[in-house]
């Protein structure tokens, strides 16, 4: 079984090579202009109009948006992903912010100054971005990478890992979320992300080899055995957890080794700053507070 | 002498005093199903404050409100119906989303959203204040019987909206109470009143039935299954404990603590099922018609103690849809008596529910609806007491079931050698499971065990732990194959007698510790069990880390509180960490929101009527007045801590919240309704009679204290009705001499302009009460807040008011 799988990525590797993200996708940072956004909105069965100066006030705020990432990314994992980086900056956040429920755009929410999840509608919500930068930067994409997201929300998590990894596979379970969201992908030239309305549980099983990333955002009472099957060895699978108008979740990330076992981790790093763990093992002179 | 008044002349009160209980109960329910219930507890129990500010404005204005009596008397049930459906439409129109208000980035919107429901609502309730108030000043000479029908108009509001949860959808308990507030004005003669109410009635009915966007909030658990592809309801259950809703989608599946190597166990995982909800709350995974599938057991961190014990006899808490009982049985239980405590799962596993079938009948379950605490007691020993992940969960009373008390009743109901297994989820807070620990201590050291480390036994998953306790400690070939058992499903032993914390030792589920205080969480260093580093201090009883950081006081009887670790004291540490609290410690902080507001709300109520200067005073002065000032207040206070005691015991001694709520609450309002009509028979005498009542409320509280918790313990397994019926004859006596204070009070004050202020002040108390009350069993327990409701009475009686009856007027 990993003497296959093995052989397989090494044969894939030229293919993994050639497919990466194409030109024709769209990069924020570069001819990203008013119109591109209208056409791709309008594309996407979301038409709206929108002033030259308050694209322009939104493109304004992006540099800063992102400066605030690499900040927050180094401070709570010593460095930020270069990779991860050119995702954010490369994908339109703008294009992201919808509410469904209401057929109402609001990009002009994008890249607020003290970020915060927003509503999209049918129990769904596009999380924080200094939260969606953790939980990529901890998912560790490479090049190459499949990953299988549950639960596609906003799709801008599952757009953010098409910019680094080969393909991303997403299953929304609302149907009508799902649906409108599965069209925003193609308008901007990200056919590597393939998304479908249906059961997460059993993951996307058509897909030969498996995933080295899978993010499960909804419905999971535990991380659902199909999933597991479905991960490769030494691949990452992540389940946020808590509340989702918090600023940040607690994530279990879970690791296949090589036998096939997994490992999980608690990681709360959203919340708490590193400390070592001698030091938090030794009771100071005044007891420290834990959970 | 003035005439008696006629029944005639009382039933609008209470009728209008029905409707305005029956609709707060309603508006309680609107916000349990569509939001979530501790955010109606807040709304409602500040807009009860109209009430108060009624009282107030009364107090300021008497001789104008008193002119125009009789003529806003017959049009104020019209307004009120307006007042409620209009309040209604724009409370479920409201965008009101409390998950928001844990995080400092969305908050702000959400406290306007907060103060919309309390601008919307405000005008209903202000105004029923108004007419009950009215009531008392245009009836001074009968006060004692207005204030029965006022109270018993309530406590057959209460009835009714109880009763009309059994039919009707919560959404729509709010228009059909309205139906007895029109029925008031049938009292009237005064032309227009009748068609104008009627008129109103149908418009508030048609507002509220056909204009209504009430429905369940996008982040309910019941959401998403709802409106997956092919969702469907499969069938739908309407009763005063919920709204419960059997749905079929490709979400439901049993909810375990499934080991992540199941597949390479060569398990199975869950199968598929049907998702009981409760309030759009999950309720339990129900199985499918056909076999009972339960092949995934070996991979359940649930299935240690049976890898321990050969065919055990088992006592099993919470059969979770029936799925339990499978595994169990799976598993090798030789027999098992199952408890359900919860009713509509126990119907489901005795009669099916929907497309759910029954329980199969099997020689070696026998299914009971009592508490494990009876069971333990009445039908031990056994080899195997067994609790259930969704026990706690399930019904508000089974977090008795996790008390010091009951553990230790578990531990003598076993065999030698035998085990009790407690779950306790650590996804998001681990320190409960420290909290439960602390626990095991106390219980098995009530028990008679004093080497508590070696008869426990600690194990994880990295969402959830189980904590064995047994009578006999674990020896060493129980702890090898503990080992075993978590070597191969991936999870961790975090406690086995002899364990050396310190010691290095591959790690699983890498659980790192954290500084609530600090912000800091471990790192590096390898793997971490968070959990392996506490037991051992927590179950020698010494200081551990998450103690000092929380409130973990084992859990106990009197106070059954398995969640609640938060220290209140700490507010800025709390608030600081605010995104981090799971749902079920935002209750608590919602009691401390409407506790600060109801105080200022209440010194409002204390301070602004002096601005009427004379008019407001008892009429000998306003020593005397601080006196009755005192007076009220107390009473106010006092009523609603003994009805939270009661509501307490009442819930464990019938082993359901719900029926102990709606008991003792109807009860209570009933009684004291009728111990209020007995004014008028003691008013020649009302200081005596007064001090009579205090004796009774001293006697009956130190009875209680003393003698209470033996009496429910030794009743526990007589049938539901005669457990029903004592609740009742306790809350009887006691409520008898409450329902007297007020009145008695009242016609001591006269009629002047203290009358209105005195209601003002009483109702401000009561909403002062609750929450302070709430948050003083979470921190000392509800003995304590029966033995302050005995000071109160005995406080207010040291506070009587000395003055004769219509010494006031001014």
């Amino acid at each position: 079984m990993t003497f296959s799988l093995t052989r397989r990525a090494v044969l894939a590797a030229p293919l993994i090579l050639a497919a990466r993200p194409g030109e024709a996708a769209v990069n924020a940072g570069t001819g990203w202009t008013r119109a591109a956004f209208l056409e791709a909105m309008e594309k996407s069965g979301r038409k709206m109009d929108m002033s030259e100066a308050a694209f322009a006030a939104i493109q304004a705020r992006r540099p800063v948006a992102l400066k605030r990432i690499e900040t927050y990314l180094k401070e709570r994992l010593g460095s930020a992903d270069a990779e991860v980086m050119r995702a954010f900056a490369e994908v339109p956040r703008e294009y992201f912010h919808y509410q469904y429920d209401a057929r109402a755009p609001t990009p002009s929410n994008a890249y607020e100054a003290e970020p915060k999840p927003w509503g999209l509608g049918y129990g769904s919500a596009l999380s924080d971005y200094l939260g969606q930068a953790y939980m990529t930067q901890v998912a560790k994409p490479k090049a190459g990478d499949v990953t299988l997201e549950i639960g596609t929300g906003s799709g801008y998590q599952s757009s953010i890992l098409s910019r680094i990894c080969k393909d991303s596979y997403s299953i929304e379970i609302i149907e009508p979320l799902g649906k409108a969201v599965g069209k925003i992908f193609a308008p901007l030239g990200y056919d590597n992300v393939k998304s479908r309305v249906g059961d997460g549980y059993f993951g996307w099983p058509e897909v030969a080899g498996g995933f080295d990333i899978i993010i499960i955002t909804c419905a999971a009472q535990y991380a659902p055995p199909e999933l597991f099957k479905q991960l490769k060895p030494g691949g990452r699978a992540l389940i946020p957890i808590g509340q989702p108008f918090k600023r940040g979740q607690f994530l279990y990330v879970y690791t296949k080794d090589a036998d096939g076992k997994i490992h999980s981790r608690k990681d709360v790093g959203v919340f708490f700053i590193p400390m070592t763990g001698t030091m938090m093992k030794t009771p100071a002179p005044k007891p420290e507070q834990r959970t | 002498m003035t005439p008696r008044l006629k029944m005639a002349a009382l039933l609008p009160l209470f009728l209008v005093s029905s409707s305005l209980v029956g609709l707060q109960i309603a508006l309680t329910r609107y916000f349990a199903v569509a939001k979530w219930s501790e955010y109606g507890y807040w709304v409602i129990s500040i807009v009860l404050a109209g009430f108060a500010i009624s009282g107030v404005v009364m107090a300021l204005s008497r001789d104008w409100f008193e002119a125009r009596g009789r003529m806003l008397l017959d049009w104020l049930p019209a307004f009120l119906i307006l007042a409620a459906a209009i309040g209604f439409h724009f409370v479920a129109a409201n965008p009101f989303n409390p998950l928001q208000l844990q995080n400092p980035a969305t908050f702000a919107s959400q406290i306007w959203n907060i103060a919309a429901y309390y601008v919307v609502l405000l005008p209903f309730f202000f105004g029923g204040g108004v007419y009950i108030s009215l009531y008392f000043i245009l009836n001074d000479r009968e006060i004692g019987r207005v204030y029965g029908y006022d109270l018993t108009g309530a406590g057959a509001g209460s009835l009714l909206g109880l009763t009309l949860m059994w039919v009707l959808h919560p959404f729509m308990l709010l228009p059909a109470l309205l139906v007895p507030m029109a029925l008031a004005a049938l009292f009237t003669r005064r032309a227009w009143v009748r068609p104008v109410t009627l008129a109103a009635l149908a418009a508030g009915m048609a507002l509220a039935v056909f204009a209504s966007e009430a429905r369940f909030n996008d982040y309910k658990a019941i959401y998403a299954p709802l409106n997956v592809p092919d969702s469907r309801v499969v069938t739908e259950l309407r009763q005063p404990r919920g709204l419960y809703q059997l749905l079929d989608n490709f979400t439901e599946r049993v909810d375990t603590d499934l080991s992540n190597n199941a597949g390479m166990m060569g398990l199975p995982g869950p199968p598929g099922s049907l998702g009981l909800y409760r309030d759009g709350n999950r309720l339990a995974a129900m199985p499918k018609p056909g076999a009972l599938d339960a092949a995934y057991a070996p991979a359940t961190l649930g299935a240690l103690p049976y890898a321990l014990l050969e065919r055990p006899r088992v006592l099993l808490a919470g059969a979770s849809g029936g799925f339990r009982i499978a595994e169990a049985l799976g598993l090798g239980a030789a027999s098992l008596e199952v408890v359900e405590p919860e009713p509509v799962l126990l119907g489901a596993l005795r009669e099916g529910l929907g497309e759910v079938p029954a329980f199969p009948a099997d020689p070696r379950v026998r299914l009971r609806g009592d508490s494990p605490i009876a069971a333990a007691a009445a039908a031990g020993p056994f080899d195997l007491i067994d609790i259930s992940l969704d026990f706690l969960d399930t019904a508000e009373a089974n977090s008795a079931a996790f008390a010091t008390e009951a553990l230790a009743t578990y531990l003598r109901a076993l065999t030698p050698g035998g085990i009790v297994s407690i779950p306790v989820s650590i996804r998001e807070f681990p320190a409960y499971a420290v909290r439960m620990l602390a626990t095991a201590r106390q219980g098995l050291l009530a028990a008679g065990v004093a080497d508590v480390p070696g008869h426990v036994l600690v194990m994880r998953s990295a969402w959830n732990v189980r904590i064995l306790l047994s009578n006999r400690p674990f020896d060493a070939a129980r702890i090898a194959a503990a080992q075993d058992f978590a070597n191969v499903r991936s999870f961790d032993l975090s406690w086995f007698p002899g364990m050396d914390p310190a010691a290095k030792r591959d790690i699983y589920n890498d659980l790192p510790a954290v500084s609530f205080a600090e912000g800091s969480v471990t790192s590096g260093d390898g793997a971490h069990d968070a959990i392996a580093a506490e037991v051992l201090p927590v179950l020698r009883g010494e200081g551990s880390l998450s103690v000092d950081a929380f409130d973990l006081a084992p859990i106990t009887y009197d106070r059954p509180f398995f969640y609640a670790v938060l220290r209140l004291a700490e507010i800025g540490t709390i608030i600081r960490r605010l995104e981090l609290l799971p749902q079920a410690e935002i209750g608590p902080l919602v009691n401390v929101a409407v506790l600060g507001q109801a105080v200022v709300i209440a010194l409002l109520v204390l301070v602004l009527p002096l601005l009427g200067g004379a008019r407001v005073r008892t009429g000998q002065g306003w020593g005397s007045t601080a006196r009755a000032v005192l007076y009220f207040s107390c009473l106010g206070l006092g009523f609603l801590f003994v009805e939270m005691f009661l509501i307490e015991r009442a819930s464990f001694w019938l082993n359901d919240r719900s029926s102990g709520f709606a008991l003792v609450l109807t009860g209570m309002l009933i009684f004291s309704g009728l111990g209020s009509m007995l004014t008028a028979r003691y008013a020649a005498i009302a200081a005596r009679a007064a001090l009579v009542c205090t004796v009774l409320v001293t006697v009956w509280s130190v009875g209680v204290l003393l003698f209470l918790q033996d009496a429910m313990l030794a009743t526990l397994g007589l049938p539901w009705l005669v457990r029903a019926g004592l609740v009742l004859l306790l809350a009887a006596p006691v409520s008898i001499a409450l329902g007297l204070f007020f009145p008695l009070g009242l016609s001591r004050v006269g009629s002047g302009g203290f009358l209105p202020w005195a209601w003002g002040l009483n109702g401000a108390f009561s909403v002062v009460s609750t929450p302070l009350a709430n948050l003083s069993a979470i921190g000392f327990g509800y003995d304590r807040v029966l033995l302050a409701a005995m000071l109160l009475y005995l406080l207010a009686w040291l506070s009587f008011p000395r003055m004769h009856s219509g010494a006031a007027r001014t």
